[in-house]
């Protein structure tokens, strides 16, 4: 597992953000954000693409 | 068009050996959404002759569809032979169960590279050792075995052009098989088709409209800047769209305007329709790399210049002259049509119907752009013929079900956006298409019939789409989604509280523990008695006008068979004719009302039940089996040929009784 220091005021505001999300922890909340931006850069939909392409066909809208 | 027989250039077989069926010819025409209701009352009143005559010598049945009826199910029925179970597509949305609800085109699925090599602003993916870089990759996802690699073992050739279901095409084994996809192909912007409008009332900031965007343009000293926008660079490491910039020059006097473009110079009257035109899109690349380019095509159409000028660009389709995306099968067929056809719409739905849906094109003009549409298929459809001996050909026209969707209106009552006199109008403008078929397949009967198999069917039929249904508000209403104050289950649901949820067109998931992420109802008992008890009360549904809304709910668990369900939803709704699911609750939206009129401009549609919108097969051949569906075609092709049909199809032979 790898380790990443984050300045602690920057840390307080995940811990807000995590628990107003509903997040189980500050290192879920992290996780989730991380992955959401990679699949962005590996060049995959992100669920919100995938649903604005999926608003071009036809049947949705 | 003329399609009288003449001479036609022959493919030369070098070492001519002898395959099994070589001499065999069968040809299929698939006409999408051609009902039966429909095509019965006009053949009565002759308005169908040929259509009459395959009927008076017994070559005429009522088709099975699939069971949810929606093209991608249907035509992936027709192409393994055997149902969902087999094919694994359920639906045009399917989601993923890891990821709780997050949704996927069900055909085809774009899946995320890995690794990549930082150089600056961008990121190139190094497939060799020792960085074993993974480029991104869209992957066909209809699975089971397609009929004609059959066909392809025994060396009987088979050419498709427009098959749905199968981008990216498969492979050919064995060299005999040949492709063109269709419905599933996407544009450039990897979109199922986004048309660009430009307007002086358009909004300063290019908003998104499901199907297209709209920009304003700034005249001064009748002069305007606009920039066409292309695909997303991805070996950026902060991926932005290419662009290409344009200049419009306005002659209000002369009601025209010059679009300049790359290399372009393009001079429209107002209401004229260009051609097609290709665009260079340039990906930068890394220093030391040269920039890629990749060859896209559009065409313009200039609507207005004054008092708002309006300019329409089509979606940037694949440049059939120099595709770098693989949408033939083998990858150079495309290169070859088009060295005949030049250029033309290369993406899987060519009738721009969005733009209608959004007021972009009055009923005329998508009635004119779906003409055009028409008009390439015909030339395509000579092409197929020069360049067909024998085996099997397979034709796909996409004009009855796109033109169907935005004028099919068979009701007295009141549409939902054109008046009763232009329902009636356009409702015959989509009759006019059907006697279109009628003479192609005329003649082709009258070129092959005396030497080949014909077949002309249909995938579904249709019906009016007066009435939707919510149905994820529905099953928050009813406690089966919590909070009650939730709007969408891509959003603000508690999936700790939730047993149900709707997603796509047809389908309703249980929120299974185990499967589901998140998911809380039990296997075994828990899971049966939900739904025996949804079952129950959706088929009791009610409309106000006393009318059923539902006309059957099916199980899965005991309507498909096959290894292919893992993704398959736990309940299939047949709606009634005139229902369908609401245009919100298909990508998980509440919405506020539980049932309410439809108030689009796609006012008819087929995703009702497997038994309202049966489509129609025809033949040269007397049709014996009895209720024949989708499900025959493939095994009637391989018998044609004189093969074996495996048992993993579940099809028969419709000429045999």
């Amino acid at each position: 597992m790898a380790k990443i220091k984050i300045d602690s005021n920057l840390f307080d505001r995940v811990k807000a953000a995590a628990e107003a999300g509903g997040y189980s922890s500050a290192e879920e909340f992290v996780v989730h954000i991380i992955e959401q931006e990679l699949a962005k850069s590996e060049g995959s939909d992100t669920d919100e693409n995938v649903a604005e392409k999926l608003r071009g066909l036809g049947y949705i809208e | 068009m003329a399609l009288a027989g003449g001479v036609r250039a022959r493919r030369v077989f070098a070492g001519g050996k002898s395959r099994a069926g070589a001499r065999k010819k069968v040809i299929i025409i698939g006409i999408d959404g051609m009902d039966p209701n429909l095509s019965e009352h006009m053949m009565e009143s002759g308005q169908l002759p040929n259509f009459a005559k395959l009927r008076q010598g017994g070559g005429y049945s009522r088709f099975g569809t699939s069971i949810p009826p929606q093209s991608p199910v249907a035509w992936a029925n027709f192409i393994n032979g055997a149902g969902p179970g087999s094919h694994g597509i359920f639906d045009f949305i399917h989601r993923n169960p890891e990821r709780q609800v997050a949704p996927f085109f069900s055909a085809a699925e774009t899946v995320g590279g890995s690794g990549y090599w930082e150089m600056g602003r961008h990121k190139i993916q190094l497939n060799f050792r020792p960085f074993g870089h993974k480029a991104s990759a869209t992957l066909l996802r209809r699975q089971g075995v397609p009929f004609w690699d059959y066909l392809d073992e025994a060396g009987v050739d088979s050419t498709f052009y427009n098959l749905p279901s199968n981008y990216p095409p498969s492979e050919s084994k064995y060299g005999h098989h040949r492709c063109l996809s269709g419905m599933g192909t996407p544009d450039m912007l990897g979109t199922y088709g986004t048309y660009q409008h430009y307007s002086e009332d358009g909004p300063i900031r290019t908003r998104d409209e499901g199907g297209g965007m709209r920009s304003m343009l700034f005249f001064e000293n009748e002069r305007a800047e606009g920039k066409l926008r292309g695909p997303v660079n991805t070996f950026l490491i902060e991926p932005e769209p290419v662009t290409v910039d344009f200049v419009v020059h306005r002659d209000k006097g002369a009601r025209a305007a010059v679009i300049e473009i790359q290399n372009h110079k393009i001079l429209l009257k107002e209401g004229q329709w260009s051609g097609w035109f290709k665009v260079d899109l340039e990906f930068s690349m890394p220093m030391l790399m040269r920039n890629e380019h990749i060859s896209g095509i559009v065409r313009f159409y200039l609507q207005e210049v004054e008092p708002n000028f309006r300019l329409y660009v089509s979606p940037i389709n694949t440049d059939p002259s120099k595709a770098k995306a693989k949408i033939t099968e083998p990858k150079k067929f495309i290169g070859e049509i088009s060295e005949k056809l030049g250029l033309f719409y290369t993406t899987g739905f060519q009738e721009d119907h969005k733009a209608l849906s959004n007021k972009v094109f009055t009923d005329a003009e998508f009635a004119f752009q779906a003409g055009m549409v028409l008009e390439e298929r015909l030339s395509l459809l000579e092409y197929s013929m020069d360049n067909y001996d024998d085996g099997l050909l397979f034709f796909y026209f996409s004009s009855t079900d796109l033109q169907g969707h935005m004028f099919w209106w068979d009701s007295d009552e009141k549409h939902p956006v054109r008046s009763a006199e232009d329902a009636k109008a356009y409702f015959e403008h989509l009759k006019g298409i059907y006697r279109k078929m009628d003479a192609v397949v005329g003649d082709i009967v009258k070129r092959y019939g005396a030497d080949a198999t014909i077949i002309a069917m249909s995938d579904h039929g249709f019906a009016n789409f007066k009435r939707q249904f919510n149905l994820n508000g529905w099953l928050r209403e009813n406690g089966y989604v919590q909070p009650a104050s939730s709007t969408s289950i891509m959003a603000d649901v508690d999936w700790y509280g939730t047993r149900a949820y709707g997603l796509g067109i047809n389908g309703l998931y249980l929120n299974l523990m185990g499967r589901e992420r998140d998911g809380i109802v039990e296997s075994g008992q828990e899971r049966e008695e939900i739904l025996i008890e949804l079952v129950g009360k959706l088929e009791a549904l009610r409309d106000s006008n006393g009318r059923r809304v539902i006309k059957k709910v099916h199980r899965t668990d005991k309507t498909y068979v096959g290894p292919a369900t893992a993704l398959a939803p736990d309940l299939i709704i047949g709606y009634s004719r005139d229902y369908r699911a609401s245009w919100s609750t298909c990508l998980g939206d509440m919405g506020e009302e539980i049932l309410l009129d439809n108030e689009s401009a796609w006012s008819a549609d087929h995703c009702a039940d497997v038994s309202e919108v049966p489509g129609v097969v025809f033949s040269n051949r007397p049709i014996a089996a009895e209720g024949p569906a989708l499900i025959d075609m493939g095994p009637t092709v391989l018998e044609e040929f004189g093969l074996q049909v495996p048992p993993s199809m579940t099809g028969k032979n419709i000429f045999k009784g």
